[in-house]
C-alpha cells in the first residue's frame, strides 16, 4: 500500500492505518530512536508514541508524499526529548557527540542571538542544505537527522571515514558561516 | 537558543531531503553494479573483437581482396558485426562503434574513476591509428583487427583539478570525425580509404578553440581517453547542465574539489 493510501486510512480514522504504518516504517523508525537512545525498550516506546502522535496529527496534516519524513520527525523529537530527560546517563554518548558537533556551528556562547524561533532556524538550515550538493546534503542528513554513526555513513555511501569526517567538518563550518551571514549569530 | 536546539531545528528540514537521504542507493548495490558494468563492457568488446576476427578470416578465405562484397573495398575489420553497424553517408561509409560504458551517479564516483580532471581549450585535432589492445601506436606485434583510427585532441590546459599538471595534453578517442577532415582520416586508412571511417556512438562534437572540462582516464603512460563519451566532457557554457544521463554537471565536478575552486571558475567564466 502506498503512502497516500495509508494517509487516507488515517483521515478516515481507520485504525488499520497504524498497523500498516508499523509494517512499512516500523523498523526504520525504531532504528532512528535506537540511534539516539541506544535502548530497545525505549525505542519501542517512542515508536508507539509516534503512531499515537501521527494519529492525532493526521488530520489536519496530510503527509501523502512524505509520510516517512513526517513520522521520522516525530520519533526523532520524542527520542531527543527522552534523551534530554536522562542526559546524565552515559548511554547517550552519540547524542552528546552530535550535540557537541552542533556546538561548532555556534561560536562563543550557547545562545543564538537570543530567542529565535525553531521554524526560522529550520528555514535557514533548509536554505543552507539547498545550496549544498546532493552528496554532501545526504551525508549531513544521515548524520544529524537519522543520527547515523560515521561508520554507518561510510558503509552506506562507500566513502572513507576521513572523507565523511572532513565533509561533515566543512559543512559545519559552512553552516556556521551561513548562520552568521544570515544574522542568526551575534 | 541552545546548541541542542539546533538538532531540533534540523528535525524540521525539508522532508524531500530526508526522503532523498533515505532512498539513495546503498553502496553494496553500487559496488556490484560498478564491478559488473565494466566487466560486461569488456566482455562485449571481446566478443565483438572475436566476431570480427572470425569474420575477417572467413572473408579472407572466401572473397577476393579487391571485392569485399559491399563494393567499397573496405577491409573486413569494418564489417558490421556484433556491436558494429554500418551506415552509408554520401560516398563515405561510416562504421558506427557502439560500446557500453559505465554510468557514474555522482561527481565523487566520476572523479574517483578518472585520473585526470582538467579544464582546457582544444587547440588542435589530428588523427592517428592506435592498437586498442595496448593503447599505443601499432607495432609489429599488433593484429590488423586491433588497429583503429583514433581522433587525437590537443588540449591547452587552463586548470588542473586532478592529475599531473602540464601546459598541453593530448587526448585520444577511438573513431574519427564525421564530415570533417575526411582526407586526413582517409589517408591514415591506406587501402581501406575508399571510405570506411569509424565513428564512436555518443561521442560529442568538440570544437577547436572551445573550452571544456575533461574527465580522463590514463592507463599507465598511454595517451589518456575520455572516461566515457557522455560523462567525460562538459561544456563551460552552462555549468549546471547535467550530462546526457542527467547525473552530473560541470558544477558538481568542480565543486567536488572545493567551493574555492568553484568560485574561481565562476569568476573566470561567469555564472550562467
Amino acid at each position: 500500500m502506498n503512502d497516500s493510501q495509508i494517509v487516507d486510512l488515517y483521515l478516515s480514522r481507520n485504525e488499520s492505518a497504524i498497523s500498516l504504518t508499523a509494517q512499512k516504517y516500523g523498523a526504520k523508525l525504531r532504528r532512528i530512536a535506537h540511534n539516539i537512545l541506544h535502548n530497545r525498550e525505549s525505542a519501542e516506546e517512542c515508536e508507539n508514541d509516534t503512531y499515537l502522535e501521527a494519529w492525532n496529527r493526521i488530520p489536519p496534516h496530510e503527509p501523502r508524499t512524505y509520510l516517512f519524513a513526517f513520522l521520522g520527525r516525530i520519533i526523532r523529537h520524542l527520542a531527543i526529548d527522552e534523551c534530554r530527560k536522562n542526559m546524565s546517563q552515559k548511554r547517550y554518548a552519540l547524542f552528546s557527540e552530535l550535540t557537541q558537533e552542533m556546538h561548532e556551528c555556534i561560536p562563543g556562547k550557547d545562545d543564538l542571538m537570543g530567542e529565535i524561533e525553531l521554524n526560522d532556524l529550520s528555514h535557514a538550515i533548509n536554505a543552507f542544505l539547498g545550496s549544498c550538493s546532493v552528496d554532501k546534503r545526504n551525508v549531513f542528513v544521515r548524520r544529524y537527522w537519522f543520527f547515523d554513526t560515521i561508520s554507518e555513513i561510510c558503509k552506506r555511501y562507500g566513502y572513507s571515514q576521513s572523507k565523511v569526517k572532513v565533509m561533515l567538518f566543512r559543512m559545519r563550518e559552512e553552516l556556521r558561516e551561513y548562520l552568521e551571514k544570515e544574522g542568526y549569530m551575534t | 537558543m541552545k546548541r541542542c536546539e539546533l538538532l531540533d531545528a534540523i528535525g524540521g528540514i525539508d522532508p524531500t531531503y530526508v526522503e532523498t537521504a533515505d532512498r539513495d542507493d546503498k553502496v553494496g548495490k553500487k559496488r556490484v553494479w560498478k564491478t559488473l558494468v565494466p566487466i560486461a563492457a569488456c566482455l562485449c568488446l571481446a566478443v565483438g573483437m572475436i566476431s570480427i576476427v572470425k569474420y575477417a578470416q572467413l572473408r579472407k578465405a572466401t572473397t577476393p581482396p579487391e571485392s569485399t562484397g559491399d563494393g567499397t573495398g573496405a577491409s573486413a575489420t569494418q564489417a558490421p558485426i556484433g556491436a558494429f553497424a554500418s551506415t552509408n553517408v554520401t560516398d563515405v561509409n561510416h562504421t558506427i562503434i557502439s560500446l557500453d560504458w559505465p554510468a557514474y551517479e555522482s561527481a565523487h564516483e566520476l572523479v574517483e574513476a578518472g585520473n585526470i580532471v582538467v579544464l582546457g581549450k582544444i587547440s588542435g585535432i589530428s588523427f592517428q591509428m592506435y592498437d586498442i589492445k595496448t593503447g599505443r601506436p601499432p607495432s609489429t606485434d599488433s593484429y590488423g583487427s586491433d588497429i583503429y583510427l583514433h581522433t587525437v585532441y590537443e588540449i591547452e590546459t587552463l586548470t588542473f583539478y586532478k592529475g599531473e599538471p602540464a601546459d598541453t595534453i593530448h587526448m585520444r578517442m577511438i573513431g574519427g570525425l564525421k564530415d570533417a577532415m575526411v582526407d586526413e582520416q582517409r589517408a591514415l586508412r591506406g587501402d581501406c580509404a575508399k571510405a570506411n571511417i569509424p565513428l564512436l556512438a555518443g561521442m560529442p562534437e568538440l570544437d577547436i578553440g572551445q573550452t571544456y572540462l575533461f574527465v580522463l582516464h590514463q592507463h599507465e603512460d598511454t595517451m589518456p581517453t575520455l572516461l566515457t563519451p557522455s560523462q567525460g566532457v562538459y561544456t563551460v557554457e552552462d555549468p549546471e547542465q547535467k550530462d546526457v544521463l542527467s547525473l552530473v554537471s560541470l558544477k558538481d565536478i568542480i565543486s567536488y574539489f572545493g567551493d574555492d575552486k568553484w568560485s574561481t571558475f565562476e569568476q573566470t567564466f561567469g555564472k550562467k
